[in-house]
C-alpha cells in the first residue's frame, strides 16, 4: 500500500516550476520576435488598464454608474497616495506611481486567470521595475537636493569617529531598496503560484487512488479556492506596498 | 462667427473655471477655519502608519534579507577585484546584516502597530 502510493506519486511528480517557463506566442511572428507570454500579457495589462479608465470615464457621469466610480476610486486613492505621502510635489509624480500601481495590479490579477501567465513572478520584470524606481528616486533627489543628497549617508547628530562604520551601512540600506522591493513582489506571487499549483496536482495525485481518493481529493480543491481567495488579497496588497515604497523613496527624495 | 462662438465660450469657462476656484478655495478656508486645523498637517512623517499591519508584515521580512543579500555580493565582488578572498565578504556580510536591521528599524519606527 504504501509503496503503490509513493511509486504513484513518483510517478506522477508536480511540476510546479514549469508553468514559469518563458515560450514563444503567436506562431511564427511570435517565434521570429522572440515574443513570449510575459512581453503578452504586459501588453494585455496595459491595454487592460487603459481600457478600465476610457471606458470607465467616458460616460463622465456626475452620478457615477460602477465603472465609472471604480476608476475615479483607483484614481482618487494614488492621488491621495502620492500627494499625501511625497507633500506637495507629489502630483508631479502621481502619474509614475499610478502607473506603477496598476500595471503590477494588473499583471498579479490577470496571472489569476486560468491559462495566464503571471510576469511579475520573474525576477527580472519585478527588478527591472525596483530599479527604475530607484533611478527615477536617485535622480528626483539630485534634481531637487543636488550634491546635499550624498550628506544624507552620514547620520546627523553621529560622533565623526563612527562614520567608516555608519557610511558603509548607510549606503548598504540605500542599495538594498530596490533589491527589496523587487524580491517582495516576484517572491509573493511566486510562491502564491507554486501553491495553487502543488494543491492542484494532490488533487490529480488523490482522484487517482479510487474511490476513497475522489472524495479525499476534495480536501485541496477546497485549500485551492481559499488560496485563490488569499491571492486576489496577495495582488492588490503587493501592488499598494510598491506603489506606498515607490511613494515613500520619493518623498526623501524631495524632502530638503 | 464659429471662432467667435467658440471665443466666448472659451472665455465663459475661464471664468466659470475662475471663479469655481475661487470658491473652492473660500470653501476650503472656511472649513480650515472651522475645523482649526490646516490641510499641511496631513502631509508628514506620521502618514508612514497609513498603509495596514499586514502590508508591513510582508515588508519587514524582505528589507531585512535585502540587505543582507547586498552585503554579500558586494562583498564578493570586492572580493574577486582585489583578490583579497575571505575579507570582504567577511566584513560586508556584517555590514549588510546591520543595514537589514536598519531597514526594519526604520519600517517599523513609525507604525502604530
Amino acid at each position: 500500500m504504501r509503496s503503490g502510493r509513493g511509486s504513484l506519486a513518483a510517478g506522477s511528480t508536480i511540476d510546479a516550476l514549469g508553468q514559469f517557463e518563458l515560450h514563444p506566442v503567436l506562431g511564427q511572428i511570435g517565434e521570429a520576435l522572440r515574443f513570449s507570454q510575459s512581453p503578452l500579457f504586459m501588453l494585455i495589462a496595459v491595454v487592460a488598464v487603459l481600457a478600465f479608465l476610457y471606458v470607465g470615464m467616458r460616460p463622465a457621469a456626475v452620478v457615477p454608474g460602477r465603472l465609472q466610480a471604480a476608476a475615479e476610486l483607483g484614481y482618487d486613492f494614488i492621488h491621495n497616495m502620492a500627494t499625501e505621502t511625497i507633500g506637495k510635489e507629489g502630483t508631479a509624480f502621481f502619474p509614475f506611481v499610478f502607473a506603477i500601481f496598476f500595471f503590477i495590479l494588473a499583471g498579479n490579477y490577470l496571472g489569476l486567470i486560468p491559462y495566464c501567465f503571471t510576469f511579475t513572478s520573474h525576477i527580472a520584470v519585478t527588478a527591472s521595475l525596483a530599479v527604475l524606481v530607484f533611478l527615477v528616486s536617485i535622480l528626483a533627489s539630485l534634481r531637487y537636493q543636488g550634491f546635499k543628497f550624498f550628506a544624507h549617508f552620514m547620520p546627523e547628530g553621529a560622533p565623526v569617529f563612527l562614520a567608516p562604520l555608519l557610511i558603509p551601512i548607510e549606503i548598504l540600506s540605500f542599495l538594498s531598496r530596490p533589491v527589496s522591493l523587487s524580491i517582495r513582489l516576484f517572491a509573493n506571487m511566486m510562491a502564491g503560484h507554486v501553491l495553487l499549483e502543488v494543491f492542484a496536482g494532490f488533487t490529480l495525485m488523490l482522484a487517482g487512488l479510487g474511490a476513497f481518493g475522489s472524495v479525499l481529493a476534495v480536501a485541496p480543491v477546497v485549500i485551492n479556492v481559499a488560496l485563490t481567495a488569499l491571492e486576489l488579497l496577495v495582488g492588490v496588497l503587493q501592488a499598494y506596498v510598491f506603489a506606498i515604497l515607490t511613494c515613500i523613496y520619493l518623498r526623501e527624495a524631495v524632502a530638503h | 462667427m464659429g471662432v467667435r462662438d467658440d471665443l466666448s465660450v472659451s472665455s465663459q469657462a475661464g471664468k466659470g473655471a475662475d471663479s469655481f476656484d475661487q470658491r473652492l478655495n473660500d470653501a476650503e478656508a472656511r472649513m480650515r477655519g472651522k475645523s482649526g486645523k490646516s490641510t499641511t498637517d496631513s502631509t508628514g512623517k506620521e502618514n508612514d502608519a497609513d498603509y495596514s499591519a499586514f502590508g508591513l508584515a510582508m515588508r519587514i521580512g524582505t528589507e531585512m534579507v535585502a540587505a543582507l543579500i547586498v552585503g554579500v555580493l558586494l562583498g564578493y565582488g570586492l572580493d574577486r577585484l582585489c583578490g583579497t578572498k575571505p575579507l570582504f565578504i567577511i566584513l560586508f556580510s556584517f555590514i549588510g546584516g546591520a543595514a537589514g536591521m536598519l531597514n526594519v528599524w526604520r519600517a517599523v519606527k513609525n507604525a502604530n502597530v
